[in-house]
């Protein structure tokens, strides 16, 4: 491999480390917030408070421990030709790179279904809850039209 | 697709990690080439003829899809 091609495996890898340390950022972030009492003050019922810091506390533990994981196994990997092509090679393969596709298109639709479902029975229970399934539900549809004209635009097949 | 890749790789005393490494994909999708679950890419099929100094028509057998076409 040429050194042109390390240099790029590099700085890719290097985005990915960054990509993860933002996240491992602003997931403290959250944590942080939410565990203040103005924002548990917020909830129209103490119960609700105490079940979504209880969430946050669990999502961020969990958001952080994969973080740390995969920062370590880059910066590793960084250091080591070898495990830098391989985990390059895992990144880009485009049998995986396929199979993402194309479970993110079954995921997508089986999604929308569940949700719609969601609606139409919650819809019995509350208002609220009900718009805010169809909210997540136009979301999705948005974003996958979004992601396919890209897509469209811009694929070479490569 | 059938193909000699397993064949050639053990000529050449190449693991599927080995291959992988070279051509750029991962020891799975070597594989399920092999066994001719996964049908490479026109890019993935010349890497790796490429490596072993062959065409691609030599690597890979062209007959089936010939026949799925008739």
């Amino acid at each position: 491999m040429t050194n042109t091609g390390k240099e790029r495996i590099k700085a890719s890898i290097k985005k990915k480390i960054t990509a993860y340390a933002l996240v491992a950022f602003l997931s403290s972030a959250l944590l942080i917030i939410s565990q203040r009492p103005s924002i548990a003050s917020l909830y129209a019922k103490s119960g609700h408070a105490d079940f979504m810091q209880g969430f946050v506390v669990g999502m961020v533990i969990a958001i952080e421990i994969v973080c740390v994981y995969q920062i370590s196994k880059y910066i590793n990997a960084l250091k080591d030709e070898k495990k830098l092509i391989r985990i390059y090679n895992e990144l880009n393969d485009e049998r995986l790179c396929q199979i993402e596709s194309l479970s993110g298109k079954s995921a997508v639709e089986f999604t929308a279904i569940v949700l719609l479902i969601l609606a139409l029975i919650v819809s019995f229970i509350s208002f609220e809850a009900t718009i805010a399934f169809l909210a997540a539900l136009t979301i999705l549809f948005i974003t996958k039209k979004s992601c396919s004209i890209y897509y469209t635009r811009t694929y070479s097949g490569e | 697709m059938k193909n000699k890749i397993k064949e050639l790789r053990k000529a050449n005393k190449l693991s599927q990690s080995e291959l992988a490494d070279i051509v750029g994909t991962t020891r799975q999708t070597i594989t399920s080439i092999e066994v001719g679950k996964y049908t490479a890419s026109l890019g993935l099929a010349y890497k790796i003829a490429h490596h072993f100094n062959m065409t691609i028509e030599e690597v890979f057998d062209f007959g089936s899809l010939e026949d799925e076409n008739l």
